[in-house]
């Protein structure tokens, strides 16, 4: 039997392992292991006031506490019946831009391009490819200066509450993010250009994908869920159309589809299901860049997200251009016994909440579940499927494409892996 | 220019908080003109903002496997990147695509403090004591980018204030006990290189 074994250590949370096993060149199995029980979170914010949750679900992620802000708000909102709707709504979806930008930006230069260009890091990449890093963190900074200036800082923003904002930044404020943000925008473009020459895996799935859709909109905020293979819900029913599964091997769940199984949520599914609705200059990238719509190939979502940061930098322009400060900056909630549900774009994909709160806004009951366990399964396939060339390998180039296919999903730090050792064993 | 004291960490993984609950009490004292403080949950904000535009920094962070939890280690970055250096990240462990060259010796001891404040003889040498870190940039590989990226405007004093720590808890709010002990001291440590500076 031949074991091919990736062991890993997160900051917070420690053991996970990628094992693939072979029975000649027959793959036996394949498993993604990521010790995280999610509900351990859901028993921290229990007994905690409504009001609490932004702060404390933004806390739960170093990369992105916008989005667990944004998914808590929403959550709290449709339990207490208030929509936060017109220039409130835009302040949202542009913090939230910033998070996409920092986020993806960090991901694309620094940790898959590597990938790609067969460096093992982002420092021996940067002896070669200073320019290329720079622009990226060029990109990065541009997004933390929008968090920054609607969140008041760029780490677990503290601007943001149920109903709203705090504090409203004024046309000022925002004014003088718009050149960095496009010089960013400039240098995403040429970004583009050159992932594009990148050689991609010959590699595709006939997956589901499954993304927020809203009116108009390349959804960050939504209210309905749909997929390329029929779902067409309310985010409220959820949980009556998706299941999360305990499986032996892991303390994660596996988020799933009732119906079907496995799906995929994140860049991939967004620009799939979305495509029509991105900004015409980030829609004339993709097609500069030859990206196929629909992209099934998972090693190209690094393109995705290039055309993805170009999108948030242009509706970030064009939401502040436009911007005038409401005339409140938070609409008045008032607590009640309610259930409430929110699911909202992060950078990796669906985010959902749901929270059961009684008469005084004491939490009673909540459900969180991050995108990458709604990825995993996926991924455990992709690398099934991907198996049986890796077998022909060497260990050394086995373990790169296995960590390269994990990290085409850009798992996140609380909800996901980092990936350190492989063993192969065969029978 | 300021002197910059950076808590890294996350204030809801029991003792991982340790860098953050140092810059908390570093905001209850009086400080000399002249040194700020900053929180980050997470070493990619190094990379673009946290390293420059002050000199010199000062990160605070939790160490894992350097022995029992509460001791207070120092150390220049530089020294931690040299070849032998003292310290190892949870991300250099051998991994023979991806993370070979980030792999560290464990052999020599970093600087310990020469004093504490608690009047206690001060921690053993180091051995092999990892920082923690975080998808994919640690701490020193953020400096080692920042130096290679930005040589020309990086902070040329870059120093780490280490807390020992057991493997931190998931979702878990304040220190143990043998870590909050270490909170003063690791405050005096990162005060006495800023008021150097000064």
């Amino acid at each position: 039997m031949k074991t091919i074994k990736v062991d890993e250590l997160a900051r917070v949370e420690g053991e996970g392992a990628l094992r693939i096993r072979f029975k000649g060149d027959q793959v036996r199995d394949v498993e993604l292991r990521i010790f995280e029980p999610p509900r351990f979170f859901e028993a921290f914010l229990r007994g905690r006031s409504y009001a609490e949750t932004p702060d404390i679900t933004a806390r739960i992620c170093g990369i992105c506490p916008v989005a667990y802000q944004m998914s808590a708000c929403q959550a709290m909102e449709d339990a207490l019946g208030v929509q936060v709707e017109g220039g409130l709504r835009e302040l949202r979806r542009l913090i939230y831009c910033g998070e996409w930008i920092e986020s993806h930006a960090l991901h694309i230069f620094f940790l898959h391009a590597p990938d790609f260009l067969g460096y093992p890091d982002a420092f021996a990449m940067a002896r070669d490819h200073r320019e290329m890093l720079n622009v990226g963190l060029q990109i990065k900074k541009a997004g933390n200066a929008v968090i920054r200036t609607v969140g008041g800082r760029e780490v677990h923003p503290v601007n943001v509450r149920v109903g709203g904002f705090y504090r409203l930044p004024t046309r000022i404020e925002l004014g003088a993010l718009l050149p960095e943000l496009g010089s960013a925008r400039d240098g995403a473009m040429k970004a583009l250009e050159w992932m594009a020459g990148f050689s991609f895996p010959d590699f595709e799935r006939d997956y589901e994908f499954v993304a927020l859709r809203h009116r108009g909109e390349y959804a960050v905020l939504g209210d309905r869920l749909v997929s390329n293979k029929g779902l067409d819900i309310e985010v409220r029913g959820y949980e009556r159309n998706f299941v999360e599964r305990q499986v032996p091997h892991s303390n994660a769940l596996h988020s799933v589809l009732k119906e079907r199984g496995p799906y995929v949520c994140g860049p991939m599914a967004r620009f799939n299901l979305n495509f029509e609705n991105l900004s015409p200059l980030a829609k004339q990238a993709a097609v500069a860049a030859r990206i196929p719509v629909p992209c099934r190939n998972p090693f190209m979502s690094i393109l995705v997200r290039a055309v993805e940061t170009i999108h948030a930098l242009d509706e970030s322009i064009r939401i502040i251009e436009a911007y005038e400060p409401s005339a409140q900056p938070f609409i008045e909630v008032k607590p009640r016994a309610s259930t409430g549900f929110g699911c909202t774009e992060a950078p990796r994909g669906l985010l959902y909440h749901r929270y059961r709160i009684g008469e005084g806004g004491i939490i009673e009951d909540a459900k969180i579940v991050p995108p990458t366990a709604q990825n995993q399964k996926s991924i455990e396939q992709d690398l099934f499927e991907l198996a049986p060339r890796m077998a022909k390998l060497s260990h050394e180039s086995a373990t790169a494409i296995a960590e390269q296919a994990i990290r085409n999903y850009d798992p996140c730090i609380s909800c996901a892996t980092h990936f350190l050792r492989l063993t192969v064993e065969r029978e | 220019m300021a002197a910059r004291i950076i808590g890294i960490g996350q204030a809801t993984a029991g003792d991982d908080g340790v860098g953050i609950a140092v810059a908390r009490r570093l905001g209850e004292i009086d400080l000399p003109e002249g040194i700020e403080v900053v929180e980050i949950a997470e070493p990619s904000a190094l990379i673009d903002s946290a390293l420059f535009g002050a000199d010199p920094i000062i990160l605070v962070d939790a160490i894992v496997g350097g022995g029992a939890p509460g001791r207070v280690v120092q150390f220049e970055a530089g020294d931690a990147l040299a070849p032998g250096g003292p310290l190892k990240e949870l991300s250099s462990e051998p991994s023979p695509a991806r993370h070979g060259a980030c792999k560290k010796s464990a052999s020599a001891a970093p600087r310990t403090l020469s004093r504490n404040r608690a009047g206690e003889g001060f921690p053993q040498p180091l051995e092999g004591g990892t920082l923690l870190t975080t998808h994919g940039v640690g701490v020193l590989e953020a400096v080692r980018l920042a130096r290679r990226l930005s040589p020309e405007s990086v902070a040329r004093r870059i120093h780490i204030v280490g807390v020992t720590i057991e493997r931190p808890k998931r979702y878990g709010e304040g220190l143990s006990a043998a870590v909050a002990a270490a909170v003063e001291p690791a405050v005096a440590a990162a005060l006495e290189i800023a008021r150097l500076s000064l």
